[in-house]
Order: structure tokens, then C-alpha cells, then sequence
């Protein structure tokens, strides 16, 4: 779900930012229209990507670690 | 001795001869002849004039009297005239002021003066008059311009290309479609292509797009980091920061949208940087109007 939320202040937009830590922001617009944030809860491919990268470096790790117990 | 007269050639005896009878019936033939063509070419005049007096009838309708000048209650108009006008026949008009909507007129020798529909040309839609000359037909029933178009159509000065025209109601209307650029999400011109800042804190031009037209522009643009320490970008205008700092300490796109104030010939560019210890990266510099024409050229 996309969530956009307009602001005219500084103050709004970091209130609308803390707001929404459990959400992913993906842009924000500063426009003819008006100052919008917009934010979606769905997980960006790219961090999910990181995630999944930085699992197979602990494993990576944690097997090295192993062999290495073992040997 | 005997002699003729000029034109019949009629025998006129002199005084001291003696009637001869034959002589006197030969001249009666004469003057009996003559009379008879007389009558005749009166009889030709007389069925000629009949002809051109039917011709002069029908030919009435062509006459276009001018009525003169109207004065006018809101858009209703009026003009006193001693000239009349039959049906069908045509009249020029003056109208002494614009109306603000359809109108009627009231000719002072035409059914006693009462307003009479003014239609358009080719149209049973009411005409909204203006001020000056005007060329119409009666009908018997109401009038009808003469002499210009009929309907309009329903494009405006919005939807007409800059440098061309449009007849309008209210006349010659001056297309402004394209005249500039307004921004919108119609992204014209964007690049694909990823670019990155590696280590380097100092802001540098990774995109530039000329602006072919004046106008106002929307700028979007993404970035990311390769860790929490922040990817930064500004757009520029010919190498003068005009953006909002832009930063993103996450490693996902976050795209920036921004609308900027630009002239013919403009470069649109957008500077990004990084800290010592990441990579920013940036993609998908676009150029955002409200109509699709290319009006911008991707320089970098």
C-alpha cells in the first residue's frame, strides 16, 4: 500500500518521517502542488537484497568458524 | 404637275389638275398601312414594357437597402428605417454595440417593429452580435447572417498550437499549446543510465538535460547509499545550486521530485556525492511537463 502524506513545514514533514518508521520511503516531492512524502510497506528489492546478502555472509561466516572449530 | 410628300410618298395633285379618284385611293392605302404598322410597334412597346415591368418585379429582392444604425436594450437591438423589406430580400445592418449574448434585432418597417430572431449562417443557432456591419436575409420569419461562417468548434487558445489561429465566437483567437512548458508527470526525456560517486564527498554533475522551451520543468531523480552513510544529490541549473540538499542513508531508491522555473537553452543537472566510506548512486534523471512534446535534449 502507498501512503502519501502532505506537508508545508519542516517540523510536519520530520513529524510525518518519525511517524512512519515502520514504513519504506520512496519519495518525496516538492511540487507546483504541494510538498508530499511518500511512503510504502512494502520492502524495497534492494534491502531485501542487502538482507539476504549480509545472512550469506553470517552463514559464510558462521561455517568458517565451524570448519575452522573443527579442523 | 402632281408631287409626293416626303416620308409615305403620297401623290398630292397640283391645284389646277382634277381629282383622279385612283389617286386619292392609292394614298388612303398608304396612310391605312401606316397606321396599321404604328399600331403594331405600339402593340410590341406596350407587350416589351409589360416584360420589363415583371423583370423590375423580380428583381426587387436584390435591392439591399441599408437600414442605418441600431440602438440597443442589453442585446436586444433596434433600428428605425422608411426603407422596408420583403421577404427574402437582403439588408445591411450596423450594430452600435457588441452583445453579451444571442440576439435579437427590430426593423421598424417590419411587422411593426417586433424583435426577430438573429440567426448564424447556415444555422438555426441564435448569433451573438457584434459591433459593426452586418450583412442578413429575411425569411419572413427571422433573420439570418449573410457573408461569414456558420459554427465554431470547441477547441481553445489551450488547445490550438502556439504560432497558429483559431475562429472563435468572439474572433481570431491566438493558439498558446506548447507556447511553454508547464510541469507535469509526463516525463519527456529521462536516463537510465546508473551512475555512481564513489568515496568522494565533493558534489559532482552526473546528468545534464537542455531545455529546449521556457517554462517551469518537474525534476525527479533517484538515489541510494551502499550503507547508512548517505547518498547526496542537488539539481542545478547551468552549474548554480537550485535544489533541495537531497539525502538517503538508506541502500534502496528514493526518488526526488522537484519543479523548477527554466529558459530556452538551460542545462538541468543534477550533482551527486558521497562520504569517504560509500558509494551514492543515482538513476532515472528525469525532465517532467504536461504535454508530451520533446522539449528537452539529454546533454550528459
Amino acid at each position: 500500500m502507498i501512503n502519501k502524506y502532505q506537508y508545508t513545514t519542516q517540523i510536519e514533514r520530520e513529524n510525518i518521517l518519525n511517524s512512519n518508521l515502520q514504513l519504506f520511503l520512496i519519495e518525496e516531492q516538492n511540487i507546483k502542488e504541494g510538498n508530499f512524502l511518500i511512503f510504502t510497506d512494502i520492502e524495497p528489492i534492494e534491502t531485501t537484497v542487502s538482507k539476504l546478502n549480509q545472512q550469506v555472509n553470517d552463514l559464510n561466516l558462521a561455517m568458517a568458524a565451524l570448519i575452522g572449530g573443527a579442523i | 404637275m402632281a408631287t409626293n410628300t416626303i416620308n409615305y410618298n403620297l401623290v398630292k395633285p397640283d391645284l389646277n389638275e382634277t381629282a383622279d379618284i385612283q389617286v386619292i385611293n392609292d394614298n388612303m392605302d398608304i396612310i391605312d398601312s401606316a397606321i396599321q404598322e404604328t399600331l403594331d410597334q405600339f402593340d410590341t412597346l406596350s407587350t416589351n414594357l409589360t416584360a420589363l415591368d415583371s423583370d423590375l418585379e423580380m428583381h426587387k429582392s436584390d435591392n439591399v437597402p441599408h437600414l442605418g444604425v441600431t440602438t440597443n436594450s442589453g442585446n436586444v437591438y433596434s433600428v428605425t428605417t422608411t426603407k422596408t423589406v420583403d421577404t427574402n430580400q437582403k439588408f445591411t445592418v450596423q450594430i452600435n454595440v457588441a452583445a453579451t449574448g444571442v440576439s435579437t434585432l427590430s426593423v421598424s418597417t417590419i411587422a411593426s417593429g417586433a424583435a426577430k430572431i438573429v440567426y448564424k449562417a447556415n444555422s438555426t443557432t441564435q448569433a451573438t452580435l457584434k459591433a459593426g456591419y452586418y450583412y442578413m436575409i429575411y425569411d419572413g420569419t427571422a433573420f439570418t447572417l449573410l457573408g461569414e461562417g456558420g459554427e465554431y468548434g470547441t477547441a481553445t487558445a489551450t488547445e490550438v498550437l502556439s504560432g497558429y489561429t483559431i475562429g472563435t465566437e468572439n474572433g481570431i483567437v491566438n493558439g498558446t499549446y506548447g507556447a511553454s512548458m508547464n510541469a507535469g508527470d509526463n516525463y519527456i526525456v529521462a536516463s537510465n543510465n546508473v551512475t555512481t560517486m564513489v568515496n568522494t564527498a565533493v558534489y559532482t554533475k552526473k546528468y545534464e538535460i537542455r531545455m529546449e522551451k521556457s517554462g517551469t520543468v518537474r525534476v525527479k531523480f533517484a538515489i541510494k547509499s551502499s550503507n547508512t552513510s548517505g547518498a547526496y544529490a542537488k539539481v542545478y541549473i547551468n552549474g548554480v545550486v537550485v535544489g533541495t540538499t537531497r539525502t538517503n542513508s538508506t541502500t534502496s531508491y528514493v526518488y526526488y521530485t522537484e519543479d523548477f522555473t527554466v529558459n530556452i537553452g538551460d542545462l538541468v543537472q543534477l550533482y551527486i556525492a558521497s562520504t569517504s566510506t560509500n558509494t551514492a548512486t543515482a538513476n532515472y534523471f528525469g525532465i517532467g511537463i504536461n504535454s508530451g512534446f520533446e522539449y528537452a535534449t539529454i546533454i550528459l
